[in-house]
């Protein structure tokens, strides 16, 4: 998939562990963890509001986009 | 995979759709259910296999002549033992059915992919008249009249039946992979 959590680098820039946002979004480690790892086929906006408040951070800080292979060549060429 | 309370947003047990407590009745239902069912289909295919070891003994001892007059003798026995082939597969498949329904709820790809087995069955069974009609016109063309008839008279319920069951597991295969999107989604 082309959109990228970075939900780890977000979380070690802040020094919070995973378990601390699992309580202060009120969602589980098992799911945050799905979603820290890109296993996450998509997000609500409720859960994102939730951590963009908790992390202090843009959904963009989140979220990044990068377009695969295929994608980058037809752009380029 | 991960499961997510609609309301609360909180999620619930991951795994397989033992998820909300309000579903947990629902679960318990289904899951019982199935252990009946299973438990049905297992007697009957015990049933099926010392039916047809009785038909082969009875046979073979010459104990019982081949009750259907209309068969003959070398016939029978391999038309008798096709037909408890074809109950015992599809009880059997029924079985592993209600099996992947009570180990991992109804949505679930064993399930579908049991149903579609059972569709494929009937409809081979339901397609086998026709074919054997076809070529029956082929080879006697003074038939052939008699064709369109008879293909009428073979678009038996078995045809139907497995053409239902087939999408009805193609459509359980697709809430599968709904149901998988929708355990990803935080």
């Amino acid at each position: 998939m082309p959109i990228n959590v970075r939900l780890d680098v977000l979380l070690a820039e802040r020094k919070m562990r995973l378990n601390e946002l699992a309580e202060r979004v009120g969602i589980t480690v098992p799911n945050l963890s799905v979603l820290k790892t890109g296993k996450a086929k998509a997000i609500k906006f409720s859960t994102l509001e939730a951590i963009c408040q908790a992390l202090n951070c843009e959904p963009g800080d989140l979220l990044h986009f990068e377009p695969d292979g295929r994608d980058s060549e037809s752009s380029d060429g | 995979m991960a499961f997510m309370d609609a309301e609360t947003n909180q999620p619930s047990q991951p795994g397989s759709g033992h998820s909300t407590g309000s579903e947990t009745p629902r679960l318990r239902r289904v899951m019982k259910l199935s252990r009946a069912l299973r438990l049905i289909c297992r007697i009957l295919m015990a049933g099926l296999v010392l039916a047809s070891a009785a038909t082969v003994a009875n046979v073979f001892l010459g104990a019982a002549p081949p009750q259907n007059g209309a068969l003959p003798g070398p016939v029978y026995l391999p038309a008798v033992l096709l037909a408890y082939l074809w109950w015992f597969a599809s009880i059997l498949l029924l079985e592993r059915m209600f099996n992947a329904f009570l180990h991992h709820g109804v949505f679930h790809p064993a399930g579908a992919r049991c149903l579609k087995w059972l569709g494929a069955i009937y409809l081979l069974c339901g397609t086998l008249p026709v074919v054997g009609f076809v070529i029956q016109a082929i080879v006697d063309p003074a038939r052939v009249g008699e064709l369109l008839t008879l293909v009428v008279a073979a678009l038996n319920p078995a045809l139907l039946g497995g053409l239902i069951l087939l999408m009805i597991g193609w459509i359980l295969e697709e809430a599968c992979e709904l149901r998988a999107e929708q355990d990803l989604t935080i």
